[in-house]
């Protein structure tokens, strides 16, 4: 239609280029006339909101504020001047609302639907292919740029008025001083809340007292400010407006360390009068509302788990009855215990893992000053104190470690418990059976440790073990067993899940799979890796879903929760006598002793729990045996291995002088051939990340302070597969 | 090495200033935070010879973290740039007023960046 | 000012851009409620095409660094590098795309991306050029090249970028 408008009025050799613009005009008010449809709906919104008693909503504000910006942006991108000019007073009027420089009863303001009719005017000119009306468009814009001037700032300014610290003031944002300003306007109180927080973790607290505010009104401002511990402590001031009184609001913040004052209230008498909530509470909310909180035992004897509830009794003492101050007393002189938050200790575990990177330094920089003869003697005593800050490291290290690790008996506490309440569910007699309960385990670990340990005992229950007249008519006896055995073996600790049950039935598993198209019919899978299918995702052997362990947490998740501890589970089962899941887990994810090695250009560390002895092999020492290359250690064969045949290094020089690393995993041994041995140095194991999740061999890499990464050797992988190698030969 | 704080929640943007320093003549370190929460976590833990930061974030805004920054004896010196998509000038004027050194609006240009930095870093080694 | 140094005003150009792009992208927030859907990228050159990666995939660019090779690996994977306290892979992106593969010499950069499970891999590229907010209207699914790592294509005026499917990137399993 556009198109047959401006063809009757082109004429020459400007038809065309008048067709073109009338195709872009037209193309230009389809997508602007959605714009302005909005607007128009939310102009009348806002005009509802003015005339009613309620609060305008500053996020329609800002609404019509966007379009108006994106109209001027459209407008601009035509070459359409008139319509940017005036989207672009639309945005100054709007802007000023959002910002309170203009207000809504403004002349300006008024403007604005008288103004939006205009744009839907021109609109429509365009449309059509008349003329636009400039010049009514141009008086308009004039119009508006005299209200915009007549509606500047009438500030009272309200904030004056406020009992505040003039620092708070001056850090609010133009935005923010609005906010403020217009809750006054709102006859809201502005209440003024200080907070003192440990400053390693304030931000739980901090965001629990937030969220409070939250219920009750808007934090318009947060403002950190140093404690009167500047180390230590951080305060925070939140101005805060709300519609409840300064009495209530304190009641509903009563937290420890926190302040509330009124700085304005509605009959506009600015109050300080303050109130602190017993300063003298000993119970961190940041403690109590945290995750994982730790014990920390300071008398040896305590069980933990007492201790635990000695303190939340005392907690919950404090929080319900703050008067309590003496009962609370008693309390504590009974546990002599300290809650800690469990990342304080990862923050503590850093910096022992920086000094120790530092002190590495210090004994290389040692090194360097002995083989000079100038300062030899120097070198000498600096080494000397670089070992004695050593010891005083291992020290503290092993400390902080030892403040982490915790007993597995906790949770075997727990899978009592689940086993006693399964038992009365599925009427099965079930004897469960511990080992091991004093192996210790870092924290975390035991935490991420529970579900999959919970979740496989219940499998064993539910589904491992047979009913009463099953397990009779089996010869089995009456009451099913379950043997959970935990040892510790070098870095690791082995969990063994043991049932006397049914075992695993092989070929259902085969048959599962097939359907679920996770094997090919005629794929031959070995015993084992069918057993361990059942840890693939979408893969259970028992059809109905029990309550018990069909809680959507399959083997599957099991494994994969394992995995990110940098732990492994299998399975070995036995049809008619039962099912042992093994699970093998890292101590700790700290520190290691490492030994450094090159061959080559390329450094590798090996752990030094693994390693026996380490000695120089001349060429002509080493000899061959069955094919192998051997060395004669003390009157034993020692199978040989070069790392850089391994791992394919270049640049490795096997006709020299070599050293052999001595690794001996459980009753196997290898020796590890090197171009050079490096020293020794903590080191923090890191998992490799990225697309290639394991490399045999590799147990991962660390960092040597130096920018660069380090790849640490798997020795049971490495051993493993040399003598598995020379047996098979 | 001097040591630079660069606190900007956006990760694309928080890039571009990492990359435009660590162009600088002279090695610094360069710490960054994506928040002025971590910020004010980090402070405490090194010391930092100069302290960039946005102004709108979504913890606490650019201009407390410098309230703070600069009642705090122990960061009271630490030069401050602001870099923010915020043009207005009061805002521009509270910055300054605060106690921030300089006020640069996005899009910067890293050149001058690492001018201001540069001035900055050696105008406080002049005082000493 | 940069005559001095010619090499860098040339870096700068490029950085110039990406930052212009990157504050554009933020201002035009102010945009989103309007009509056009964009889509964030990141464009990066390598042998001497555009390609280009959702923004929000990556955490951060750096240099060229030294890496420690890794054994046992594909030839695209060129090893990994200690970042802040963790150890990343960094992979040969020319050779995953069946591209010419040069030297990796000290102008080129690494973007490195994050996705879900705390996943984490270096890319290795050229040189990153801009943050670009593609029309969504101008992207269009790319026809199976290659192993399906160039997921989109998005048109430029007369120019075509490439877009890698970030999981692929992520993942760059078996290639």
């Amino acid at each position: 239609m556009a198109a047959e408008k401006s063809n009757r009025k082109s004429q020459g050799s400007d038809a065309k280029a008048e067709k073109t613009k009338a195709k872009e005009n037209h193309e230009f008010v389809t997508e602007a006339e959605e714009i302005l449809e909005r607007m128009f709906e939310d102009l009348s919104d806002l005009q509802e909101q003015r005339n009613g008693a309620g609060e305008i909503n500053p996020d329609l504000v800002n609404q019509i504020f966007r379009s108006a910006h994106t109209l001027k942006g459209l407008a601009g991108m035509f070459g359409l001047d008139t319509i940017g000019h005036l989207a672009h007073r639309f945005e100054d009027i709007l802007d000023g609302l959002r910002l309170g420089r203009i207000s809504f009863n403004s002349p300006a303001a008024l403007l604005l639907d008288e103004g939006l009719a205009l744009l839907a005017i021109l609109m429509t000119q365009l449309e059509h292919g008349d003329g636009s009306d400039a010049q009514a468009a141009q008086a308009f814009i004039e119009q508006i740029d005299a209200a915009i001037d007549a509606s500047a700032p009438q500030r009272t300014d309200e904030l004056d008025a406020l009992d505040i610290d003039s620092s708070l003031l001056r850090a609010l944002t133009e935005y923010e001083e609005h906010r403020l300003r217009e809750s006054i306007h709102r006859g809201r109180n502005i209440g003024l809340v200080d907070s003192v927080f440990e400053i390693s973790a304030f931000e739980e607290g901090l965001s629990e007292l937030s969220s409070a505010v939250r219920e009750v009104g808007e934090v318009v401002s947060t403002l950190p400010s140093p404690g009167d511990a500047p180390e230590s402590e951080i305060r925070f001031s939140l101005l805060v407006a709300t519609d409840i009184d300064a009495g209530e609001l304190r009641e509903r913040l009563d937290y420890p360390d926190t302040i509330v004052q009124s700085v304005w209230n509605v009959s506009g008498a600015a109050g300080s009068t303050s109130a602190t909530v017993d300063d003298a509470m000993p119970v961190d909310p940041n403690g109590s509302a945290g995750e994982a909180p730790l014990v920390v035992d300071g008398s040896d004897g305590a069980s933990s788990e007492e201790s635990t509830d000695a303190d939340s009794l005392a907690s919950s003492l404090s929080w319900s009855n703050p008067g309590g101050a003496s009962e609370l007393e008693s309390l504590r002189s009974i546990s002599e215990t300290v809650r800690v938050d469990i990342r304080k200790l990862d923050e503590l575990m850093n910096l022992v893992g920086d000094l120790v990177i530092q002190r590495n330094a210090i004994s290389g920089l040692a090194t360097r000053l002995a083989t000079d003869s100038q300062t030899a003697k120097i070198g000498a005593e600096l080494a000397k104190t670089s070992k004695n800050l050593d010891r005083k490291l291992k020290e503290l290290q092993s400390r902080v470690l030892d403040v982490r690790m915790v007993p597995l008996r906790q949770i075997f506490e727990k899978l009592s418990r689940v086993n006693r309440r399964l038992r009365r569910d599925l009427g099965k007699e079930i004897e469960l059976e511990f080992s091991g309960a004093d192996t210790e385990l870092d924290k975390l670990i035991v935490e991420q440790l529970v579900d999959p340990l919970v979740h496989i005992v219940r499998n064993s229950l539910d589904h491992a073990i047979e009913s009463a007249e099953e397990r009779l008519a089996a010869g089995k006896p009456e009451a099913g067993r379950i043997r959970i055995n935990a040892v510790q073996r070098g870095n690791h600790i082995v969990i063994e899940v043991e049932d006397d049950g049914r075992g695993m039935d092989v070929e259902a598993i085969r048959v599962r799979a097939i359907e679920n198209g996770m094997i090919s019919e005629d794929e031959a899978l070995t015993r084992g890796e069918l057993l361990n299918l059942a840890f693939e995702a979408g893969l259970s052997t028992r059809d109905e879903v029990s309550s018990i362990s069909g809680r959507g947490v399959g083997m599957d998740i099991v494994r994969s929760n394992l995995a990110e501890m940098g732990g492994m589970v299998e399975l070995a089962s036995t049809e008619g006598r039962g099912t042992t899941v093994t699970i093998t887990l890292p101590i700790t994810l700290a520190i290691i002793q490492a030994l450094i090695v090159r061959t080559g250009t390329e450094r590798f560390a090996i752990p030094i729990n693994s390693v026996l002895e380490t000695m120089a092999v001349e060429p002509d020492e080493i000899g061959r045996s069955e094919g192998r290359e051997v060395l004669n250690l003390r009157g034993e064969p020692l199978l040989l291995r070069r790392l850089g045949e391994e791992f394919e290094i270049e640049g490795a020089s096997p006709e020299e002088r070599q050293f052999a690393v001595v690794l001996g995993m459980g009753e196997q041994r290898l020796g590890l051939l090197v171009d050079r041995l490096e020293g020794q140095r903590d080191a923090v194991i890191k998992p490799i990340k990225g697309p290639i999740q394991s490399i045999r061999g590799i147990s991962g890499a660390t960092e040597l302070g130096d920018h660069g990464a380090i790849l640490v050797i798997d020795v049971s992988a490495i051993v493993g597969d040399a003598v598995r190698r020379w047996e098979a030969a | 090495m001097q040591s630079i704080l660069i606190v900007e929640d956006s990760a694309t943007m928080r890039s571009l200033l990492a990359s435009s320093l660590e162009e600088l003549e002279s090695a610094v370190k360069i710490v960054e935070a994506e928040s002025g929460f971590e910020a004010l976590r980090i402070l405490p833990r090194e010391s930092f010879d100069l302290i960039v930061t946005d102004i709108n974030m979504p913890d606490i805004n650019g201009l407390e973290l410098v309230s703070f920054i600069r009642r705090n004896e122990k960061y009271a010196d630490i030069p401050l740039v602001i870099v923010s998509t915020e043009g207005s000038d009061r805002d521009r004027e509270k910055g300054l007023r605060l106690g921030a050194d300089a006020y640069m609006v996005k899009p910067f240009d890293p050149e001058m960046l690492r001018q201001v930095v540069l001035d900055l870093l050696a105008g406080r080694h002049e005082e000493r | 000012m940069n005559e001095s140094h010619p090499q860098r005003s040339k870096l700068d150009a490029n950085w110039e851009g990406l930052a212009r792009g990157a504050a554009d992208a933020w201002m035009s927030d102010v945009d989103e409620s309007g009509s056009e859907i964009c889509r964030e990228l990141l464009v990066f050159e390598l042998e001497g095409s555009a390609y280009a990666i959702a923004v929000e995939r990556v955490r951060e660019i750096i240099r060229m660094r030294e890496m420690t090779r890794l054994p046992r690996c594909p030839d695209w994977m060129l090893g990994v590098i200690a970042l802040r306290g963790e150890v990343v892979e960094v992979v040969d992106l020319a050779k995953c795309l069946g591209l010419a593969v040069r030297e990796p010499d000290r102008s080129r950069r690494i973007i490195v991306l994050h996705g879900d499970f705390d996943r984490v891999t270096g890319i290795l590229v050229d040189s990153v050029s801009e943050v670009y907010r593609a029309p969504e209207e101008s992207i269009m699914p790319a026809q199976s090249l290659d192993f399906g790592a160039v997921s989109e294509v998005c048109r430029r005026g007369e120019q075509f970028i490439s877009i890698l499917d970030p999981d692929i990137a992520l993942g760059f399993p078996n290639v």
